[in-house]
């Protein structure tokens, strides 16, 4: 899935494209709306984050302007005051949700998943989404990004998705990080065992029932990591 | 402008006017009316002089009538010899000390003028008149004496009468004629310079009111009253002074004048002071809604950076190892500070829409629990920290409708102050529970507590208690009061319940179950 971030401010734009690139999505950055607009055309994003306030054309013009051509995209928001929230709900612009500032990982990465959702569920198989798959006793359904112990809903990323996929799919093999890298990462990112393992040892804190002894996800020493299906 | 206030400054102006127009029209109205008095008595002292002057000429008449009524020989004849002598004596009569004529008497030696004096007294002597003296103790020295006037034909005619030592009554008919041309004579020549005044009139008027003579430049209207009047003494008592004077004269007219004026230059005055405080009220707001502004656009234009600070925290969070604990604390610190920073902003932010009166909740789905839940979570690590216990109770698991961002705001404050007086206490108590619409969560500490008498002080703005809890921790005294303010605006309240220890405020929020 690909997001468009449009964020006059440098230092904000970078740590949201760092932040939802480490979810698994691919990430844009724009960092004024004409260049927004401009990457629009181009790159046809699936989601679109838009500052309400940037220099040149305004978030509330890009929307105008999107929605002229486009009327499915998602488009988020991010705000500073609470009077442009009462704005970018409205009718007029049409946007699918906002963000306020100052905002929280946990939060940008809720209110994005929370969407992500909702346009997976609009266009099934558009999204290169692999079909349900049972891990131990979690239910992973990636078309609804989230995966189900009993009746404990966990929320979870496309890079989320991917690894639980690549280690259900090869069940019983040792995957070592080059490989999970590659397939899950892509080949163009540069690799970095330590982003590697915070990423798993998140992921375990979301699916594993006792993280410390995790069943699913497994470190296998020096070699690297592997689902083994009981 | 705020009605309030226009209220204010209408009030400071209308209402010092109408006190003084009322004290203004009732002092005028009385100097009117003492001014009204004196010039009467001015008028009534002037006809009083024209009454005694009347008066004294009639005294001298009684006085030549005296010496006539007491003639020793009253024969017809010497009668009727002083009769022809004496200008104002028309004719005598006599009546015995049983009340009888007895002269004149028609017996056939009657003149034709004494048989045309009993023709004219007929109704006198008809109606059995008794001649008494008009005081009420007459001199016992003297004997008694008086007038008598009577009306006939075209007016009024005089006797005057004396009581004789012998019972008898001898009186004078006056020549009517002759007495009025004399009274006349008395008064003022009606070009007299002396007693003109500029805009006057004195009549003398009969019983019938009619005008016998008059003098003065003044013309006064048909139907115009006098100004004042007097009767005049017996036996003119039929007869009537009237003093006419061109419009009221006085100090009345004078009175209103000056006292508009008072009140008009009061009311200028006034008025300017109204204006001036209005401009001064005026630019106090303006001031005021400046700082406001400028308050708020600084806190919206720190939400960037702070945006940034937290999010960088938290990746750094994120990416420092597990075994790290020296690094996961700073960033730890940078993330519950950020959350500091942005609470304060929030509420600054709260209070300056308090102050504009733009303040409105954004009512959405939401569960009350879960707010509880990811408010909490920023809390834990310094509230367990200080070896503080967390007990949670929740109750309210259902998806409501609510503004989730006012009760993070509230929860937020509550947990805040926890934070900075009660991290001493052993435990908090967190509980939620739901019941109809509302929801109510109560959070307590066991920490060091707030005095009851103090319970409503602490949720007043920028009212920060001075205690040994208090003093040195840094706060702005604005969280429970916008708190509280927010809870009302949610359809609920924030009260600080009584207890034995620590501190219990207990929130409620009206949360109706959202229809799906």
């Amino acid at each position: 899935m690909k997001i468009l971030i449009a964020e006059d401010d440098q230092n904000t734009r970078d740590g949201l494209l760092e932040i939802l690139g480490t979810e698994g999505y691919v990430t844009i950055g724009a960092a004024d709306g004409k260049q927004a607009l401009d990457l629009f055309v181009r790159e046809k994003p699936d989601m679109v984050c838009l500052d309400v306030m940037m220099p040149g054309i305004s978030g509330y013009d890009v929307c105008r302007e999107i929605r002229r051509f486009n009327t499915d995209v998602p488009v988020i928001f991010l705000t500073a005051k609470s009077e442009e929230i009462d704005k970018v709900l409205g009718l007029e612009l049409g946007a699918d949700d906002y963000i306020s500032k100052p905002f929280g990982i946990k939060e940008v990465i809720a209110r994005i998943r929370a969407v992500a959702r909702r346009t997976i569920a609009r266009s099934p198989g558009k999204e290169d989404l692999p079909a349900s798959f049972k891990m131990d006793d979690l239910d992973v359904i990636p078309s609804e990004l989230r995966a189900r112990r009993e009746e404990t809903s966990i929320d979870l990323g496309p890079r989320d998705i991917k690894i639980l996929a690549l280690l259900h799919r090869n069940r019983g093999k040792v995957l070592d990080r080059d490989t999970i890298f590659n397939e899950c990462w892509g080949l163009d990112y540069m690799p970095n065992s330590r982003s590697l393992d915070q990423h798993i040892s998140q992921l375990r804190k979301k699916i594993e029932l006792d993280p410390r002894n995790p069943r699913i996800i497994q470190t296998v020493h020096n070699a690297g990591y592997r689902y083994e299906s009981l | 402008m705020k009605p309030k206030l226009i209220a204010i400054l209408l009030l400071i102006v209308i209402a010092p006017l109408v006190l003084m127009a009322w004290l203004g029209v009732s002092l005028a109205r009385n100097e009117q009316e003492r001014a009204q008095k004196d010039f009467e008595r001015v008028l009534l002292a002037r006809l009083s002089d024209v009454r005694d002057r009347i008066a004294s000429l009639t005294a001298e008449q009684e006085r030549a009538f005296l010496e006539l009524t007491q003639v020793a020989t009253r024969g017809p004849d010497r009668l009727r010899e002083i009769t022809r002598k004496e200008r104002l004596v028309k004719q005598f009569f006599i009546m015995n000390a049983d009340g009888d004529l007895v002269y004149p008497v028609r017996n056939g030696t009657e003149t034709e003028s004494e048989n045309a004096f009993l023709f004219r007294t007929e109704p006198i002597w008809q109606t059995g008149t008794t001649f008494t003296d008009p005081s009420d103790l007459p001199d016992r020295a003297r004997l008694s004496y008086g007038w008598h006037t009577w009306f006939w034909g075209n007016g009024m005619h005089f006797l005057f009468w004396q009581e004789q030592e012998s019972g008898e009554i001898v009186g004078i008919e006056v020549d009517r004629m002759v007495l009025m041309s004399d009274v006349l004579g008395e008064l003022p020549a009606d070009d007299h310079p002396g007693d003109r005044s500029e805009h006057d009139r004195i009549k003398l008027v009969n019983a019938k009111s009619e005008t016998i003579y008059q003098w003065g430049p003044y013309e006064p209207a048909a139907d115009e009253s006098p100004s004042a009047d007097l009767s005049l003494a017996a036996p003119l008592g039929a007869w009537t002074l009237q003093y006419y004077v061109s419009g009221l004269t006085g100090t009345g007219g004078t009175s209103i004048f000056n006292i508009t004026s008072g009140l008009v230059v009061m009311a200028f005055l006034l008025v300017f002071l109204a204006v001036y405080f209005y401009r001064e009220n005026m630019r106090n707001m303006r001031e005021a809604e400046q700082k406001v502004s400028f308050v708020n656009q600084v806190s919206h234009e720190l939400k960037t950076p702070l945006t940034n600070i937290r999010m960088y925290g938290e990746l750094l969070n994120d990416s420092v190892s597990d075994d790290d604990a020296r690094l996961r604390k700073w960033a730890g610190i940078i993330m519950a500070e950020s959350q500091r920073l942005s609470r304060l902003i929030t509420n600054v932010l709260t209070f300056a829409k308090k102050q504009k009166g733009t303040i409105r909740l954004r009512m959405t789905s939401g569960v009350v629990d879960a707010v509880i839940d990811s408010v909490l979570i920023s809390f834990r690590p310094s509230l367990e920290k200080s070896g503080m216990q967390i007990r949670l109770f929740t109750g309210a698991p259902a998806t409501v409708e609510l503004d989730p961002d006012v009760l993070e705001q509230i929860l937020g404050n509550l947990l805040n102050n926890v934070e900075k007086y009660a991290s001493a206490g052993e435990h908090l108590c967190i509980t939620s529970a739901r019941e109809g619409d509302m929801t109510t969560i109560i959070v307590a500490d066991s920490g060091p507590g707030i005095p009851e008498t103090d319970a409503e002080k602490v949720f007043a703005p920028f009212t920060r208690l001075s205690n040994k809890i208090t003093d040195g921790v840094a706060g702005t005294g604005m969280g429970l009061g916008i708190s509280r303010d927010l809870a009302r605006l949610h359809g609920g309240d924030l009260v600080m319940d009584p207890s034995e220890s620590g501190t219990t405020f207990r929130l409620t929020l009206k949360t109706p179950v959202r229809a799906s």
